[in-house]
């Protein structure tokens, strides 16, 4: 297996208003993260770092340039291959939870799954195992995500993110919408997922947030303008 | 691959949350088919006893009454006895009367004049119960119709006894209610009411009794029965040619076909008319499941994320409106069914006496028509609304407020 696990070469995002305004959200990002490292995207608000997330989550198609997840070229991948890609290979976790409010937890972490085509008695097993990896109540199975508090909540999230086992679990502010006590367990459960081999980019703007990470990347006006390793 | 159950878990899911409108939106839907079934199926059952008692009456059938200021006489009996298409042949006086029983109970009969040897080939099919049929020199003994002498499931006379008809009639410039009395020598099976009559309410008795008994110089009419069913067109033709307007020519073929395709105008056009509900049905579809996805953009945005491609969200919307669909056909045929049920049991009266008791037809045809119908309308109402959700861009739709 290789060592590199996402590739960016030459990575262009521009959006273009409906009056024809071109607007650089990403310049000629060149990246490489290698399989088990855990890296901070750090920069002010606005500057791209979430772009580049969900370009590397291929939730965004780049303007130009490549996008390599696992030696594959995703820029070449049809719609249906890329959500396969993602539901196989990449685990999210957002700021504002992103949960399903109708749905129970367990519902909701199960959703990966369903897609997978797992039948239901082996779901409803991965679904503990994934909750309780994340410091999760088997009480909360039947609840609302409503019902729970926001730390539970991005628990359920990252028990979702990891409930398929992937490779790469993309965290875009993960600790945006919490306290610093539910922060730091959130940011120790990334770590120790981390330290069970998935590979884990947290995109923040907090310091503190970032220095989690052994690796830091700077973003700015859509450039990367420096690393540093911790 | 998800497969078909956890698809259907999903929509499923999606409905409970939104019961009311899913409730309404199936509401809607179920009106379609229960208006097609109950509408159709009664038309349908109506026109199958009305066909079939037309048929019952013998195909063969053709009846002649004069028009304008003409008497059928002798001279005409011999002449159409002659035709190659004819078999059998009897002039016939009819007259009304009214019967009053003996439990206070008054009812209207038509009284026929006939030979009565050819009654069972003029009422197809009718039996005698008891009793015989009268020589023809015994013009005061009748057959009676099974409700003159039954009613409400009382026997009041027997064979041997006699009745007494009350018949209007002109004298001058007066009009006379005189009294009739016939001895019965035989009575009918029960038949039913069958258009243009209704043997149940009649009373028939000998040629001879026209004039003398029923005071009625010419004859009211002539049963010509031909040879065989197909040749009932020609003998009308030659009839047509014979008499040209002096006569009404009425062919009962000919009625049955004429009133199968009024009756399959009104089917056409009662389809189109239940065709309206399905049409607000599909707006009602679409309305819902477009609500449905901009209140759930975000959702989608999740699904997306999650690894859901554009066609699982598709299908996602796609069941949502088939299971709304599937559960409003369910309501609406069971309703339809019902209803027709409900409409058949009051007895459509036309013409004054002449009513017709069906069931209605509710044919598996029928029900696949309102299925697919229904489907058509609830797949081609989710299609836009699942189309627009599956087209998401999905960080648009995870951003989507």
């Amino acid at each position: 297996m290789s060592d590199e696990v996402i590739r960016l070469v030459n990575v262009s995002k521009v959006y273009v208003s409906a009056g024809g305004v071109q607007t650089w959200a990403l310049r000629n990002i060149n990246l490489l993260i290698r399989r088990g490292e855990m890296i901070s995207i750090m920069g002010p608000s606005g500057h791209g770092k979430s772009t580049l997330l969900y370009v590397i989550g291929t939730l965004e198609r780049p303007t130009s340039g490549k996008v390599f997840i696992d030696n594959v070229d995703t820029t070449l991948l049809n719609d249906e291959e890329l959500s396969k890609l993602r539901n196989s290979k990449i685990g999210f976790v957002f700021q504002q939870y992103n949960l399903i409010n109708r749905m129970t937890v367990e519902e909701n972490i199960e959703l990966p799954l369903i897609k997978l085509g797992i039948p239901r008695s082996k779901r409803k097993e991965l679904v503990r195992d994934a909750l309780l990896k994340v410091g999760g109540e088997l009480s909360w199975l039947n609840k609302r995500p409503v019902q729970l508090s926001g730390g539970q909540q991005q628990r359920v999230a990252i028990a979702r993110a990891l409930v398929a086992n992937p490779p790469i679990i993309l965290c875009d502010e993960p600790t945006g919408a919490l306290d610093s006590k539910s922060s730091e367990v959130v940011l120790n459960i990334l770590k120790k997922l981390n330290n069970l081999g998935h590979t884990v980019v947290i995109v923040t703007h907090d310091p503190n947030v970032a220095s989690i990470a052994r690796r830091l990347i700077l973003i700015r006006d859509g450039s990367i303008i420096g690393e540093k390793f911790i | 691959m998800i497969n078909i159950v956890d698809l259907l878990l999903l929509a499923f899911s999606a409905l409970r949350e939104r019961r009311l409108r899913a409730a309404l939106t199936i509401l809607g839907i179920a009106i379609g088919p229960a208006a097609m079934v109950a509408i159709i199926g009664t038309t349908e059952g109506y026109t199958d006893t009305i066909v079939n008692q037309l048929q019952a009456l013998g195909q063969n059938t053709v009846v002649i009454f004069p028009a304008k200021d003409y008497k059928l006489s002798n001279n005409d009996v011999n002449k159409i006895k002659k035709l190659s298409y004819v078999n059998d042949i009897t002039p016939f006086y009819q007259s009304r009367g009214q019967f009053r029983k003996p439990d206070g109970t008054s009812m209207m009969v038509t009284i026929y004049a006939l030979d009565l040897n050819l009654l069972n080939k003029i009422v197809v099919g009718s039996k005698l119960a008891e009793g015989g049929i009268p020589p023809q020199s015994l013009y005061t003994n009748c057959v009676v119709g099974n409700d003159v002498v039954i009613s409400k499931g009382i026997k009041y006379y027997d064979v041997g006894e006699a009745i007494t008809v009350y018949i209007p009639t002109m004298k001058g410039d007066k009009l006379v209610i005189s009294s009739v009395s016939f001895r019965i020598a035989g009575i009918l099976a029960p038949y039913g009411t069958v258009f243009p009559v209704n043997p149940d309410a009649s009373i028939f008795l000998p040629l001879q009794a026209g004039k003398s008994l029923l005071n009625i110089k010419d004859y009211s009419g002539i049963f010509i029965i031909a040879k065989s069913a197909e040749v009932v067109d020609a003998l009308v033709n030659e009839l047509k040619s014979m008499y040209g307007d002096n006569v009404e020519i009425v062919s009962l073929k000919e009625i049955a076909k004429t009133v199968t395709n009024i009756i399959n105008i009104l089917n056409n056009l009662l389809f189109t008319v239940s065709s309206i509900s399905f049409a607000v049905a599909f707006t009602g579809i679409m309305s819902t499941m477009f609500t449905s996805v901009v209140e759930r953009t975000r959702e989608i945005g999740i699904l997306k994320a999650l690894g859901y491609s554009s066609r699982d969200v598709l299908m996602l919307f796609l069941y949502e409106s088939i299971v709304m669909t599937l559960i409003g056909v369910i309501i609406g045929i069971a309703s339809g069914v019902v209803g027709a049920h409900f409409i058949a049991y009051r007895p459509l009266r036309i013409a004054g006496s002449w009513t017709v008791v069906s069931e209605p037809k509710i044919t598996y045809l029928l029900i696949l028509r309102a299925l697919g119908n229904s489907l058509m309308v609830g797949v081609v109402g989710g299609l836009l609304p699942a189309w627009k959700a599956s087209k998401m861009v999905p960080v648009e739709a995870l951003r989507y407020e």
